[in-house]
């Protein structure tokens, strides 16, 4: 209770008289834009608008008039004088920039990088999302956030991120405030998120502000289009593999809008007209949508309904086979193999302008993220003829139904607190198998459902006592119940900024987080039969404590941003599966093999927690404006986990703990008409783990023993992580030819070339199946072009 | 030409490149060594027998030499022998080892005493380890064999057994169908670790187990179940389970973790383990 007291106490009286309030909007469409500067020149004051586009700014006492600038990058900024002695409320529209060749900088009263106290905050805009290059056409944001400082990047054409050591579960995605448990399509090549469909999407490392929790390592907000709420528009895209259409428009002019956007592939109706075999038949699809709606019940009450759904599909049948072998007890007949997975999530938000300095918006939220697989068998024996059907199903699902409440207090101009509280109820179902097989009856039919109930509550204030520094103050409860047991934590957070003259600015913070839902993962390369399960009464919570500071300066002449931090984060209770566990094989599926421990480990008995820590150092030059933009990033960082049950309870380095990584993003606009867009990464191998030698090993029954036994081929370890792959790195190009239609149509043509000098980086590595002594390196891109056709209409 | 250019595309898109590559850790040579030993006789053998080879390379030749030149020795408290090189069999071949041995009766191995094996090869090779055998068995009575269905098509039965009280006990359950035909016999097999930590007072295997009989025309009366429970040390259940997950991983994913498999052989691998079991023979 203290901190709120002494948060409450520091709040000095106000001296300002007025208050400056309202939404920032987008021109032509009434979209309300995030994060939008709105600067007073006089003061050198100002203030950012929340993510709903409000804001709200005090205006001193003493002046008669002030001039406030309003400013979005990729928007042209828009000046304003206000007059302060009246209750004021200004909604402001921005126009689009529709060409950066004749851009006029904002040299003067624009708020520079080093005037926001954001610490270990990154955002990208989406514009850019759609300039750089992409495999095969397809935009993503998961693959633009490896390229900044601090992310590090799976294997080979996966979207994967890991934050500043973390895991890959450790990352919170907010998709219109509701969280997102799996985030890739196709074992990770293509994230959920439709770029067609977005506004804005940015992703905090460290220094969480108080309103943020859940998650360890980082939080990535996704905020997905209103609609046009003044015309319909939309957009097509054409790609080689896969298409998506998006349309948007008002329901009700300037009141109401709605929005949709599609996406398909067809790569498998490709490889099914030229396959080879018949008798097999193996498909693979994806689809996805984003529905929204949004209403303006009245100029202080605003409501958003979206949905978005996405699901994978792969199946694999055989007819009539081939007799395997030849002379064998059984006859394969018919398989029915199939995997499917899919996010499911909606949100019912309510935007509520109290009054010129509080805001509110309450958001029910609904998430659902579901795997099924399914394998049936049918074989006749040759010489009875006897049918004998093995089927075994799995599913495993996570499904959240929250509540959650945030206000926006802008007390003045030294004070915004924010506060506000949540509840989710969570049904985890970590496994649900059925198992049949004929010959014996064999019947198994399990389900393990666990309900949890997660809370929080929060209170932070942005506290600005003079021109030079900033705090952000906050205090976060997190709770969590779960078998009987409640988890109880606290986590402060704490952040500044201080500005020292020539646009210096020197920035820290602290946060600690912790997570109770976990990602049990099999192969640790995104594949969707990881399984999300809670913290029990067995697995603890994950906590981390970091800390981080920095330096950031702006060199305005030149529009050039360039930041340095350093990072420490210690983690506790991280989660790793136990040695030899799997939440697909073993005990669990294959039970009718013999030879195989009696110990049915319960699902969370295949979980080890242990400890990591993770440090670093990253930089960033970033140009965001003029005929070329883009970025240099680097990152110099350690991460080393350590578990007593793993690798004899050394620490280790995990996969994804890369030393160096270097990225270079370029968008040149060589005229109005085209755009060459590059990439490059580079960055260190992965930790792999290699066996150092084989041996026969053998498991011996008792009268077995040496004397009649054979030996089983068997890997000796002799430690985690000690094979580094190669350098990773890669260069992809792009060049987009634009073309304006009449009645505002126009038409993109997108060649682009991933991989230009064909690397090929590794995307694992195993032995050969013909050679059993031959090493490999199976990588899966090479250098491969693509053509895409986007029209807007 | 539609079709080509199909088919240049999802080759484009879809071919994995691969490539042998030179394999990342320098090879160390290492003895490998197993030796399970238990107060009872054995049911295949008369004889206490070690059996010694190598590891070899992950790349490169398979082939090992075979180790007929170490020296083997068993000592306890009270006896010391060193065990002589047996001839060579057809197993000896498959599992590229050599076995070491002597008749049972020339050194005793009793419940609840130490034993340490030890391996040394001219070149500098040498393993080491120390087992020590469980004191008690499971009595013949507390182990119960319940035939639940024998079937042209299957046989089904379920075994418990009773739980040594006030200690911490791990168990390895062997079973034997011995179905004896016309024509031929054929052993069905099945084994299956477990432990006492969740056990109240009995024991159970799993589930019940099935042993497929399907075109197997044998005759019931000259059929036999075999079943030994042992109680066996620790070490020995951790090595057996661990080698069974490593199997598992090598054997269903394709990108196995690492599944460490510790012995107690000192700078050798393999095990020198011990245990003390109980054989039922029941027939059909």
């Amino acid at each position: 209770m203290k901190p709120l007291l002494l948060l409450i106490f520091v709040i000095p009286f106000n001296c300002f008289a007025q208050t400056l309030s309202g939404f920032v909007k987008e021109k032509g469409s009434n979209e309300q834009l995030a994060g939008a500067s709105v600067f007073c020149v006089e003061t050198k004051t100002g203030a950012n608008s929340n993510k709903y586009g409000f804001y709200s700014v005090a205006l001193p006492r003493a002046k008669d008039s002030l001039t406030f600038v309003f400013s979005v990058v990729g928007y042209e900024a828009q000046t304003k004088r206000v007059s302060s002695k009246n209750k004021t409320i200004l909604d402001i529209l921005l126009e689009p920039k529709t060409t950066t060749l004749n851009e006029v900088l904002i040299k003067t009263n624009e708020p520079k990088i080093s005037q926001t106290a954001r610490m270990s905050f990154q955002t990208v805009s989406i514009k850019q999302v759609q300039e750089i290059p992409a495999l095969l056409g397809e935009k993503d944001i998961m693959k633009v956030l490896q390229l900044l400082p601090g992310i590090q990047r799976g294997n080979d054409g996966n979207g994967l991120i890991f934050v500043r050591g973390g895991a890959s579960d450790q990352n919170l995605l907010l998709l219109d405030e509701a969280p997102v448990y799996n985030l890739f399509h196709a074992g990770g090549f293509f994230s959920v998120f439709n770029g067609n469909a977005l506004k804005r999407f940015e992703i905090m490392k460290g220094a969480f502000p108080a309103r943020f929790g859940g998650r360890l390592s980082s939080v990535i907000e996704v905020q997905t289009k209103d609609g046009n709420k003044e015309k319909v528009e939309g957009s097509l895209n054409v790609g080689l593999l896969s298409s998506n259409l998006l349309v948007e428009g008002p329901i009700q002019k300037n009141k109401s809008s709605f929005l949709f956007s599609g996406r398909m592939s067809y790569w498998d109706k490709l490889y099914d007209i030229i396959r080879p075999k018949k008798d097999d038949r193996i498909l693979f699809g994806l689809y996805d949508y984003i529905a929204k709606l949004h209403f303006e019940l009245s100029p202080k009450d605003k409501l958003y309904i979206s949905n978005y759904f996405g699901r994978d599909n792969f199946t694999w049948t055989q007819g009539e086979g081939k007799r395997i072998p030849e002379n064998a007890d059984y006859y394969f007949n018919n398989l029915d193999f199939g995997l499917n997975w899919g996010n499911n999530t909606a949100t019912a938000r309510w935007n509520r302008v109290f009054s010129q300095k509080l805001f509110a918006n309450t958001s029910l939220i609904f998430s659902q993220y579901d795997f099924r697989y399914h394998n049936n068998t049918t074989t006749v024996n040759l010489k009875s003829k006897a049918e004998i059907t093995d089927s075994s199903s799995y599913q495993a699902q996570i499904r959240d139904v929250g509540l959650k409440t945030d206000f926006d207090f802008f007390v003045n101009a030294q004070h915004h607190l924010q506060f506000g509280g949540g509840y989710t109820e969570h049904r985890f179902l970590p496994e649900k198998i059925k198992l049949y097989k004929s010959y014996n009856n064999y019947r198994k039919d399990t389900s393990t459902v666990i309900m949890a109930q997660e809370y929080n509550a929060y209170i932070e204030d942005q506290f600005k006592p003079n021109e030079q520094l900033f705090i952000n103050a906050g205090l976060r409860w997190a709770g969590f119940g779960v078998q009987d047991k409640l988890y109880s934590y606290l986590e402060p957070r704490l952040s500044f900024a201080y500005l020292f003259p020539n646009s210096w600015t020197l920035k820290g913070g602290y946060a600690r987080m912790t997570q109770f839902a976990h990602l049990a993962s099999n192969s640790g390369v995104g594949f969707p039969f990881d399984v999300w399960i809670p913290s029990t009464a067995r697995i603890k919570p994950q906590q981390a404590d970091q800390i981080s500071v920095g330096l950031v300066k702006d060199i305005a002449n030149r529009n050039i941003e360039i930041s340095i931090e350093g990072f420490y984060k210690k983690m506790n209770n991280i989660l790793a599966l136990r040695e030899g566990a799997s939440f697909l094989s073993g005990n669990t599926l294959d039970i009718f093999e013999s030879s195989l421990s009696s110990k049915q480990e319960t699902w969370d008995e295949k979980m080890v927690q242990g400890v990591g820590q993770a440090h670093g150092i990253e930089a960033l030059v970033q140009k965001k404006t003029g005929k070329l933009t883009g970025w240099v990033s680097y990152t110099l960082s350690k991460v080393q986990n350590t578990f007593a049950e793993l690798n004899n309870g050394r620490a280790f380095y995990p996969r994804y703990d890369r030393r160096h990584s270097l990225s270079l993003v370029g968008i040149y606009h060589l005229n109005p008409r085209i755009t060459v867009s590059g990439t490059w990464s580079l960055a260190s191998g992965q930790r792999l783990t290699v066996p150092a030698s084989n041996f026969g090993a053998v498991n011996s029954s008792v009268w077995y023993n040496v004397n009649s036994t054979f030996a089983y081929q068997t890997y000796e370890y002799t430690a985690y992580s000690n094979f580094k792959t190669p350098a990773y790195h890669r260069l992809d190009l792009t060049v987009q030819f634009k073309k304006n239609k009449k009645n505002n149509k126009a038409r993109t043509w997108e060649v682009g070339v991933f991989n230009v000098y064909n690397r090929l980086n590794p995307f694992y590595y195993t032995f050969s199946e013909t050679k059993p002594t031959q090493f490999q390196k199976v990588s899966f891109f090479p250098v491969i072009g693509s053509v895409s056709y986007n029209f807007k209409f | 030409m539609k079709k080509t250019l199909i088919y240049v595309v999802l080759f484009l898109a879809v071919s994995g490149c691969v490539q042998t590559v030179d394999f990342p850790v320098v090879f160390d040579k290492k003895l490998v060594v197993h030796g399970f030993i238990s107060p009872q006789n054995y049911v295949l053998s008369d004889s206490i027998m070690v059996s010694v080879g190598t590891n070899n390379p992950i790349i490169g030749s398979q082939f090992k030499p075979e180790i007929t030149n170490a020296i083997v020795s068993l000592t306890s408290a009270t006896q010391s022998v060193t065990l002589p090189l047996l001839s060579r069999s057809v197993l000896d071949v498959a599992n590229q080892v050599r076995r070491y041995g002597i008749a049972r009766n020339q050194f005793l191995i009793k419940a609840s005493e130490s034993y340490t094996l030890s391996a040394k090869t001219p070149d500098g090779l040498q393993a080491q380890g120390t087992c020590k055998i469980p004191l008690n068995a499971i009595p013949e009575s507390d182990i119960k064999i319940n035939i639940l269905e024998k079937s042209k098509d299957k046989i089904r039965c379920q075994i418990d057994w009773k739980d040594i009280a006030n200690e911490d006990n791990f168990y390895i359950c062997s079973v034997i169908v011995a179905l004896t035909g016309k024509n031929e016999q054929r052993l069905l097999s099945y084994y299956d670790y477990t432990n006492d930590s969740e056990a109240i007072d009995r024991i159970q295997t799993t589930s019940e187990l099935t042993f497929n009989t399907i075109g197997i025309d044998y005759d019931l009366s000259k059929s036999y179940i075999y079943v030994a429970v042992a109680n066996i040390e620790k070490r020995y259940y951790d090595w057996g389970t661990k080698q069974l997950f490593q199997q598992r991983q090598n054997n269903s994913n394709l990108f196995p973790e690492p599944v460490f498999l510790n012995g107690n052989l000192g700078d050798g691998l393999g095990i020198f383990t011990g245990y003390h079991s109980t054989l039922i023979v029941k027939p059909l």
